[in-house]
């Protein structure tokens, strides 16, 4: 109903943001992953953002960072090479670590429209009511 | 006054209406005026029910509309539904002032 | 139902009144079931056919013929075979209290026009 967009729109944005969050605790956690110089390496993955039509946001989809990774001098590590490398996630911390900042914020501000769109049909209900 | 948002939905403000509005030649021109006062009265009641019949109708269209899921707006529906109660309260009270005003008439002893 | 002033109006209030409690009841399974392994969620809709019914002014009095349609929604199924996405049914449980409140108003000021028309004489 179109009486509800507010509440719809709100939601799109909840689902996007929770996303976002779940792949930045996914490449935060992983950040010390190793592999094996003949695999890729694990590949962080970033959210890609797109605006509805009939407003709102979606998930359009997941770009992954470069398999390459970077490779690390290792040899104590089980599986390192014959050079004793291994390869490590080309994940920059402190960009996952701003950009979980920035991820919260829009979960939070969406959770207060979410409250306040209620609060906008609760007062619209009580129009003429004596 | 023209308020523009809800005139979109169909509604027309309510302009009080005038009755008899040649009152500068009352007396002089006797009968023919209240003819013509009376006139203005009588086409001020049917306005008033042809525009609560309007009003109810909004109502009731936005009401079905809410229904079957079409609504833009709660406060489209909210206010139209209060307009026709308020609407309805005037236009009963109107007619309970008249009908009593014609029984006071009646009791009068000529 | 039957009301007392039935007109097409009210019968159209009161079965969209039995298709959003139907929804509510539907909604308040799958939150239940949110956890529950191998569980399908599913949704109400009752709009497209009281639309149609409405349009085709096959809308007669005492018909029931609306009945609304409960199916299983396409949300993605989870490891355990669940499918419910809490978020999502929680905002339709939230718009189906509003919706119902629409129409338990509209329901209400229409009793009451009549009531105020044949109230003080």
């Amino acid at each position: 109903m179109g009486a509800f967009d507010m509440l719809r729109i709100a939601n799109t944005s909840l689902g996007f943001h929770q996303t976002w969050l779940d792949a930045l605790a996914n490449n935060i956690a992983n950040v010390n992953t190793a592999k094996a110089t003949s695999e890729n390496a694990f590949q962080a993955q970033m959210v890609i953002a797109r605006a509805r039509p009939d407003g709102g946001v979606d998930v359009a989809g997941i770009a992954e960072s470069d398999p390459e990774g970077r490779v690390v001098n290792d040899p104590e590590s089980a599986l390192a090479d014959a050079d004793g490398n291994v390869r490590m996630p080309d994940i920059d911390m402190a960009s996952q670590m701003s950009q979980l900042v920035m991820a919260q914020r829009g979960f939070q501000a969406s959770v207060q429209v979410t409250k306040d769109a209620q609060e906008t049909y609760a007062s619209a209900l009580q129009i003429g009511r004596s | 006054m023209s308020i523009s948002g809800i005139e979109s939905v169909g509604f027309t403000p309510y302009v009080a209406p005038q009755v008899g509005t040649t009152g500068s030649t009352a007396l002089s021109t006797g009968t023919s005026d209240v003819t013509g006062s009376g006139k203005a009265f009588g086409s001020m009641v049917l306005d008033g029910l042809d525009r609560l019949e309007r009003v109810q109708d909004t109502s009731d269209q936005l009401a079905v509309k809410a229904a079957t899921g079409d609504l833009t707006a709660i406060h489209d529906y909210t206010i139209a539904a209060t307009e026709a109660n308020v609407t309805t309260q005037l236009t009963v009270a109107v007619r309970n002032k008249a009908v009593e005003a014609f029984n006071e008439i009646m009791r009068m002893q000529v | 139902m039957s009301f007392a002033v039935s007109d097409a109006v009210s019968q159209v209030l009161a079965s969209a009144l039995d298709g959003v409690s139907l929804r509510q009841r539907v909604i308040a399974d799958n939150i239940a079931n949110v956890d529950t392994p191998g569980f399908r969620a599913s949704s109400v809709d009752f709009e497209t056919q009281l639309k149609a019914a409405i349009s085709d002014g096959s809308f007669e009095e005492g018909a029931d013929s609306v009945t609304a349609t409960t199916s299983p929604t396409d949300t993605p199924v989870g490891a355990n075979g669940n499918n419910v996405d809490l978020r999502k049914e929680t905002m339709a449980a939230v718009q189906s209290q509003f919706q119902y409140q629409i129409l338990t108003r509209a329901v209400n000021e229409r009793f009451n026009l009549v009531k105020t028309a044949a109230g003080q004489f």
